[in-house]
C-alpha cells in the first residue's frame, strides 16, 4: 500500500522552523522533568506510603502527597507548549497518527482526570480514606503509566508514515495502537525509568529544604533520594543502550559515530548524567542542574530521531514561513514577564512560614 | 493496456516526497486517468490542503457530540476559574477590612473547592477540548494552530502563571501575610482573565473573521469584529458563574448569620453577571454575519430551539436566584444551589451549541466548511473529483464501477463530519422516503436548499454514487424509515 502524507498547512509557519524547534525542545525538557518528578514521586509514594506513623518514610509519603497534586498541575501545564509546537512543526504526522488511535488517545483525558482526582483526594482526605488512600495512589500510578504508554504509542506511530494508510484501510474507527513497533518497549521503558532517578533528586532537594527544621528526616530524605537517583540512573543507562540498539540501524548509526553532531549530543548527555551521579552527594543542586542539562541533550537526541524517521516525507524546515515578528516579540515579552511572575510566586510560597491569625484577631 | 501508459506513478528519477501515490493501477476510463493524473500533480506540488487527514469514524454519535460534551464542561469550569478568582480576592478583601474570621474562613474553604475543580477538571478538559477537536476536525485545528501559534503561545504563558498562582494562593492561606496573599490572588485573576482575552479572539475569529480574508494579518484575525463584545459577554458569564459556584459552598455554611450574608453575597454575583449578559449578547449578535443571525432567529428550527432554551434556562437561573438565595438565604439548601448550577450548565451548553451551530456551513467562517473543505478549493475539487483529490479515500480499482462504494466514500469525506449513518443526525432518517430524483436534486442544490450546509463538491459521477449509497441505506431496512413511501413531487416542492 502506498504511503500517504498530508500536505503542509497552507498557512505556513509563524516563524523560522529553527526558532520553533528551539522552543519545542526547551519546553519539552521542562515538561519531561516535571513528568519525572510526578511519576517518580508517585512510585516512591507507593513504596513508602504504608510505612508506620513516626517512620521517616511515612513523613516522606505525607509530604509527597502534598506535593503531587501541584506537580501534576505543573506537568500538564508545561505539556501544553511542546504540544503546540509539535502541531505547528509536525502536524501532518501528529494529527494523522492521533486519528488512527483516536479512542486510546482520547481516553488520556478521563484517565488523567481520575489520576489527578485520586492524588488530590489522597492529599486532602487522608484520614477519611484510610487504607483506601494507598489504593487511590496505586490507581493514579497505573493510570499515569498507561497515559505514558499511550503517548509512547502515538509518538512512535507518528514516525511511521508507511503504516498509516494500511492501518486506516483496515479500520477507520480509531482503534489502532503501535504495539508492533520494536522501538516502542525500549522507548517507553527508557522514558519511565527516568522518573525514579529524577524523583530521587527531588527527594534529596526536599531533604535540603527541611534541613534546618528536621535534621534527622532531612538526612533520611537525602540518603533515600540518593539511593533512588543512583539505582534509577543505572537502570536508565541500561535501557538507553537497549533503546539505541532498537532504533532502525540507519538511524542508530548516526548516534554511534556516523554523525558527529548526533553522537556528540548523545555523548554529552551521558557525560552530564555521569557527572551528576559523581557530584550528587556533595553538591545536590549542581547535580540537579547537570541532570536537567543531560535531559535536555536526550530531548535533542530524541528530536533528531524524529527528524530522521520523518525526513523522507515530512520536513519542518521546508514549510513556508509567514513570520509575524510583532507577535513573536509580544510572546517574548510575555514569556519574560510570565517567568518573572512565576519566580515571584514561588519565592512567596517558599518564604511564607507565618500565620495570618494576627490579621483577624484584632 | 492503459495501465502501461499510466502517468499515475512517479517517475523513477522523482526526487520523492512529499507526494502521495494513489492506489490506482487499472482504470478503464481515460477521463478518470486524466483526473487522477491532474490530482496527483497537484498533490505533489503540495498546493491543496483539503482532504488531508484520515477521518475518524465514530458510530452512532459522530465526533460532534464528543466535542460538545468536553467543550461544555470545559467552558462551564474555565469561566468559573476566572470569575472565581475575582470572587475570592474581593471576598478576602471584604473579610480583611471587616476583620471577619467567618468571611475569611469561607473564602479559604472556597479556595480549596476552586483549585480542586479548576486544576483537576478545568486544566485537563482544556487540553481535552483541543484533543477532541483535533481528532474530529484536524484540518481546521491545523489552520487555527498555524495562524494563531503566537496567540496560543502567549495564552500558554498566562495559563502557566494562572496555575502557579492558584497553587500558591491556596497554599498561602494562613501562611502568607494578607497583603502578599491578596497580591497573589490578583495575579491569579489577572492571568486567568488575560488567558480568556487571548482565547476569545480565536473563538470569535471562527465566526467573524473580519478583515483577515483580505489582509491575512494575524492582528486582524485576532482583533476581529466579534472579539470585544464576546469578551465583555464572557466576562459577565465569569461573574455569574462565580456566584453560582459560590452558592454551592456558601449554602453549606452552618453559622446561619454568616450563611445569610454569604449566600446573599453570592447571589448578587449571579444577578450582576446575568444582568450584563443580555446587553453584551445583543452587542455580540450585532457583529454576526447575516446568515448566522438568520439561523439563530428562526432560520433553522433546531438552532432556534436551542437559542430559546438558552434564554429560558438563563431566565430560570436568574428567577431561581432572586426568589431562592436572595430572598431566603438561610433556607437555601445545597441541593437547590446544585439545581441552579445545573441550570447554569444547561444555559452554557445551549449557548455554546448555538455559537457552534450558527457558524454552519463553516467551521472557520468563509475559510473552511464544516467538512474541512475550503471554498477556495471548490472549483478544483469539483473538476478533478472529490475522491481523486482525496489522499485517504481513493477507492480501490475494483470499486470504481460500484457507485454505492463510491458513494460511501463520498459520504465519509463530505458528510460524516455532521451526519452519522443511522445514529445522531442520521442521514438515513434525514432522507427517509426520498426517491432517487429528490435526493439528486437536494444534493445538487444543497447549500441553497439548506442554508446551514455546505455545497456538494464533486463530479456528477460522485453525486450519483452518493445518491445510490443513500438509496441503498433505505433499502437496508434497518429502521422504520424503510417502510415509508417515496415522497411525491408535491413534497419536493414543499421542501424547496
Amino acid at each position: 500500500m502506498p504511503t500517504v502524507i498530508p500536505p503542509v498547512d497552507p498557512l505556513g509557519l509563524p516563524a523560522a522552523a529553527s526558532l520553533l524547534k528551539a522552543l519545542s525542545l526547551l519546553t519539552f525538557t521542562l515538561h519531561l522533568l516535571a513528568i519525572n518528578v510526578t511519576v517518580g514521586g508517585l512510585l516512591m509514594l507507593l513504596v513508602y506510603g504504608r510505612r508506620p506513623q513516626g517512620d521517616s518514610g511515612a513523613l516522606f509519603a505525607s509530604r509527597m502527597r502534598a506535593l503531587l497534586p501541584a506537580s501534576m498541575a505543573i506537568t500538564i501545564t508545561l505539556g501544553v507548549a511542546p504540544l503546540l509546537f509539535l502541531q505547528v512543526l509536525y502536524g501532518q504526522a501528529f494529527y494523522t497518527s492521533s486519528v488512527l488511535m483516536a479512542w486510546s488517545w482520547l481516553l488520556i483525558i478521563p484517565a488523567l482526570c481520575v489520576a489527578y482526582l485520586g492524588l488530590y483526594l489522597a492529599y486532602l482526605r487522608p484520614s477519611w480514606l484510610g487504607d483506601r488512600g494507598q489504593a487511590l495512589a496505586w490507581l493514579s500510578a497505573v493510570l499515569t503509566l498507561l497515559v505514558a504508554a499511550v503517548f509512547a504509542n502515538n509518538m512512535t506511530l507518528m514516525l511511521e508514515p508507511g503504516l498509516w494508510a494500511p492501518i486506516y484501510a483496515a479500520s477507520a474507527y480509531g482503534t489502532a495502537l503501535n504495539l508492533g513497533d520494536p522501538m516502542l518497549p525500549a522507548r517507553y521503558l527508557h522514558t519511565v525509568l527516568a522518573a525514579p532517578a529524577v524523583a530521587g533528586l527531588a527527594c534529596c532537594l526536599m531533604g535540603l529544604r527541611f534541613r534546618s527544621l528536621d535534621a534527622d528526616w532531612a538526612a533520611w530524605a537525602h540518603r533515600t533520594g540518593m539511593h533512588w537517583f543512583h539505582v534509577g540512573a543505572g537502570l536508565l543507562m541500561v535501557s538507553g543502550v537497549w533503546y539505541l540498539l532498537a532504533l532502525p540501524p540507519r538511524i542508530g548509526r548516526q548516534f554511534m559515530g556516523a554523525s558527529a553532531h548526533d553522537t556528540g549530543v548523545l555523548a554529552l548527555g551521558i557525560v552530564l548524567g555521569l557527572a551528576a551521579l559523581a557530584v550528587a552527594k556533595r553538591a545536590t543542586w549542581l547535580a540537579t542542574v547537570l541532570t536537567g542539562l543531560g535531559v535536555g541533550c536526550m530531548v535533542m537526541a530524541r528530536h533528531r530521531v524524529r527528524e530522521y524517521m520523518l525526513a523522507p516525507h515530512v520536513n519542518a524546515a521546508g514549510i513556508p514561513v509567514h513570520a509575524d515578528n510583532g507577535w513573536a516579540a509580544a510572546f517574548a515579552v510575555t514569556l519574560v514577564l510570565g517567568v518573572a511572575a512565576v519566580v515571584w510566586l514561588v519565592r512567596c510560597a517558599l518564604r511564607c512560614r507565618g500565620s495570618r491569625e494576627g490579621a483577624t484577631s484584632g | 493496456m492503459l495501465t502501461k501508459v499510466s502517468p499515475l506513478r512517479p517517475p523513477v528519477d522523482d526526487p520523492g516526497p512529499p507526494y502521495v501515490s494513489l492506489p490506482v493501477q487499472d482504470i478503464g476510463d481515460v477521463r478518470r486517468i486524466c483526473d487522477f493524473s491532474r490530482a496527483l500533480r497537484r498533490t505533489r506540488q503540495g498546493k491543496d490542503a483539503a482532504l488531508n487527514y484520515p477521518i475518524w469514524d465514530v458510530p452512532l454519535t459522530g465526533g460532534g457530540l464528543l466535542i460538545a460534551a468536553v467543550a461544555v464542561v470545559h467552558v462551564f469550569i474555565s469561566h468559573f476559574a476566572i470569575g472565581g478568582g475575582l470572587f475570592l480576592v474581593l471576598t478576602e478583601r471584604m473579610g480583611l477590612r471587616a476583620r471577619d474570621a467567618g468571611v475569611l474562613g469561607f473564602a479559604r474553604h472556597h479556595t480549596n473547592f476552586l483549585t480542586l475543580v479548576i486544576l483537576v477538571f478545568g486544566a485537563v478538559t482544556g487540553v481535552g477540548i483541543w484533543w477532541t477537536i483535533a481528532l474530529v476536525n484536524p484540518t481546521a485545528v491545523s489552520a487555527l494552530i498555524h495562524l494563531f501559534a503566537w496567540v496560543w503561545a502567549i495564552e500558554w504563558v498566562f495559563f502557566l502563571v494562572e496555575i502557579v498562582a492558584a497553587l500558591v494562593y491556596r497554599y498561602g492561606w494562613d501562611r502568607m501575610d494578607p497583603r502578599t496573599h491578596q497580591a497573589v490572588g490578583w495575579v491569579y485573576f489577572g492571568s486567568a482573565w488575560l488567558s480568556l482575552l487571548m482565547i476569545n479572539g480565536i473563538l470569535t475569529f471562527m465566526l467573524t473573521s473580519g478583515k483577515w480574508p483580505e489582509t491575512q494579518s494575524l492582528t486582524d484575525a485576532w482583533l476581529n469584529p466579534g472579539m470585544l463584545p464576546s469578551l465583555v459577554m464572557r466576562s459577565a458569564v465569569c461573574v455569574a458563574l462565580a456566584g453560582v459556584y459560590a452558592l454551592i459552598t456558601s449554602s453549606q455554611l452552618t453559622d446561619l448569620v454568616l450563611k445569610e450574608r454569604m449566600v446573599r453575597y453570592s447571589a448578587k454575583w449571579v444577578i450582576a453577571g446575568a444582568t450584563a449578559i443580555p446587553f453584551a449578547g445583543l452587542w455580540f449578535a450585532g457583529t454576526l454575519p447575516d446568515q448566522a443571525r438568520f439561523l439563530a432567529s428562526g432560520g433553522t428550527p433546531m438552532v432556534t430551539a436551542f437559542t430559546v432554551a438558552s434564554l429560558l434556562l438563563s431566565g430560570l437561573l436568574v428567577a431561581g436566584t432572586l426568589f431562592g438565595p436572595m430572598l431566603f438565604p438561610r433556607q437555601t439548601h445545597v441541593t437547590f444551589a446544585c439545581v441552579l448550577a445545573a441550570l447554569a450548565l444547561g444555559a452554557t451548553g445551549a449557548t455554546e451549541w448555538v455559537r457552534e451551530a450558527v457558524r454552519k456551513p463553516y467551521v472557520i467562517y468563509e475559510y473552511m466548511y464544516s467538512n474541512s473543505l475550503r471554498p477556495a478549493d471548490l472549483a478544483d475539487i469539483s473538476s478533478l473529483g472529490l475522491l481523486a483529490s482525496s489522499r485517504w479515500h481513493v477507492p480501490a480499482k475494483a470499486d470504481w464501477d460500484d457507485p454505492i462504494k463510491i458513494g460511501r466514500s463520498v459520504f465519509r469525506v463530505q458528510c460524516s463530519s455532521c451526519h452519522t449513518v443511522s445514529g445522531l443526525n442520521s442521514i438515513k432518517f434525514a432522507t427517509r422516503g426520498w426517491d432517487k430524483a429528490l435526493l439528486d436534486q437536494q444534493i445538487q442544490y444543497l447549500n441553497t436548499l439548506k442554508g446551514a450546509m455546505p455545497p456538494f463538491i464533486g463530479t456528477d459521477e460522485e453525486r450519483g454514487g452518493l445518491v445510490a449509497y443513500l438509496i441503498s441505506l433505505q433499502a437496508e431496512g434497518a429502521g422504520p424509515s424503510a417502510a415509508l413511501p417515496a415522497r411525491s413531487e408535491g413534497d419536493r416542492l414543499c421542501l424547496r
